[in-house]
């Protein structure tokens, strides 16, 4: 009897241990850029190209948020300057990330949150965000290869 | 008569059985859910876990909606998912990047586009451009319109997605969209989108 209780005992806090480590691996440091685009104008947060100390931290992304219905583009902008990839919707958040998410490649470009208003009337504010993907080691998350 | 002491254990060996099952299951499923061992979860859509992460959308709300080759040899896939907060998403991914639009995807009539490109920005230096769209049930046929004046009409898939292609040899030429139109079965026109990008 006292062997079937220090089971249940044993898996009961394994059940509670559990979910609170998988819940704690990451954390989404976002930082943010504010502006408003005059028609025609287009608009960019600070680009990023940082590589981090930390081995699993990297910035995969960049999201651009807008009014519904004004286009704006979300860019992978290479060191020279050129796009690697763009998206681009009227839709309110639109936003770019590299495939397959692994630091080699989330560090071979700078992230742009991008817009450009394509309205020839109005005038509105846009928010570009980069998103980070932190976790201490050991166990990343995020595969890294 | 049954001996008491081994009825208790037998009772004892049924209710540990069903306790480590039952552990082994919700251990199991929460796995599932995260997504947490790096292997896709069990379903046909194109998306990894850690892009699901990523894109902060609901796994169980993630569904394939179409796939299309390039004539550059590129697969583009194309989803949909809905973020935890509601927001409803169409996802392009393909060609080593993907890409989301997140909000109400029906704002601008009964068509959303997410335009997709490599290289750039200026229209000449792309490789490629890919205009993606998801139209609602009343849509019968969408056109595209490129900037030369053509219309060119992509098929609607069982899911009502489309995708329009401009190489890099009509790009280099500066040729790209230019609008977006879309009819009811009737021919009536419900939607006009103008893809055109703005000069800085």
């Amino acid at each position: 009897m006292a062997v079937v209780l220090r089971l249940v005992a044993l898996v009961a806090g394994l059940a509670l241990v559990l979910p609170s480590t998988a819940a704690a691996a990451y954390a989404e440091v976002v930082s943010y850029a504010h502006g408003y685009l005059a028609p025609g104008q287009g608009f960019a947060s600070s680009t990023d190209d940082a590589t981090y100390a930390g081995w699993c931290t990297a910035i995969y992304g960049a999201e651009i948020d807008k009014p519904q219905g004004y286009f704006a583009t979300a860019a992978l902008i290479a060191l020279d300057g050129s796009w690697r990839a763009s998206y681009r919707s009227t839709v309110s958040a639109v936003s770019v990330t590299v495939t397959p998410l692994t630091l080699t490649g989330a560090r071979a470009y700078r992230k742009k949150a991008y817009g450009k208003n394509s309205d020839p009337s109005w005038v509105y504010a846009a928010t570009a965000k980069l998103g980070h993907w932190a976790s201490s080691n050991p166990g990343c998350p995020i595969p890294v290869r | 008569m049954p001996d008491p002491g081994s009825m208790t254990a037998g009772r004892l060996r049924v209710l540990l059985s069903i306790l480590c099952a039952a552990v082994v299951a919700a251990v199991a499923g929460a796995s599932a859910v995260r997504g947490e061992d790096g292997r896709r979860t069990p379903s046909t859509h194109p998306l990894t876990p850690a892009l699901i992460q990523w894109l902060r959308l609901d796994p169980a709300s993630v569904r394939a909606l179409g796939a299309y080759g390039t004539k550059g040899g590129a697969r583009i896939e194309v989803a949909y998912g809905r973020r935890a907060a509601g927001p409803e998403c169409l996802v392009a991914l393909g060609d080593g990047s993907a890409g989301s639009a997140c909000g109400g995807l029906y704002a601008r009539g009964p068509v959303v586009i997410l335009e997709r490109g490599s290289g750039g920005p200026e229209l000449e230096k792309r490789s490629e451009l890919e205009v993606i769209g998801l139209a609602r049930p009343n849509v019968a046929r969408v056109a595209v319109v490129d900037t030369t004046g053509s219309t060119r009409w992509p098929a609607l898939n069982e899911n009502r997605t489309f995708m329009v292609e401009f190489t890099q040899a009509e790009l280099q030429d500066g040729v790209g969209p230019a609008e977006l139109l879309a009819y009811d079965r009737a021919g009536a026109e419900l939607m006009r989108l103008d893809l055109s990008e703005p000069s800085s």
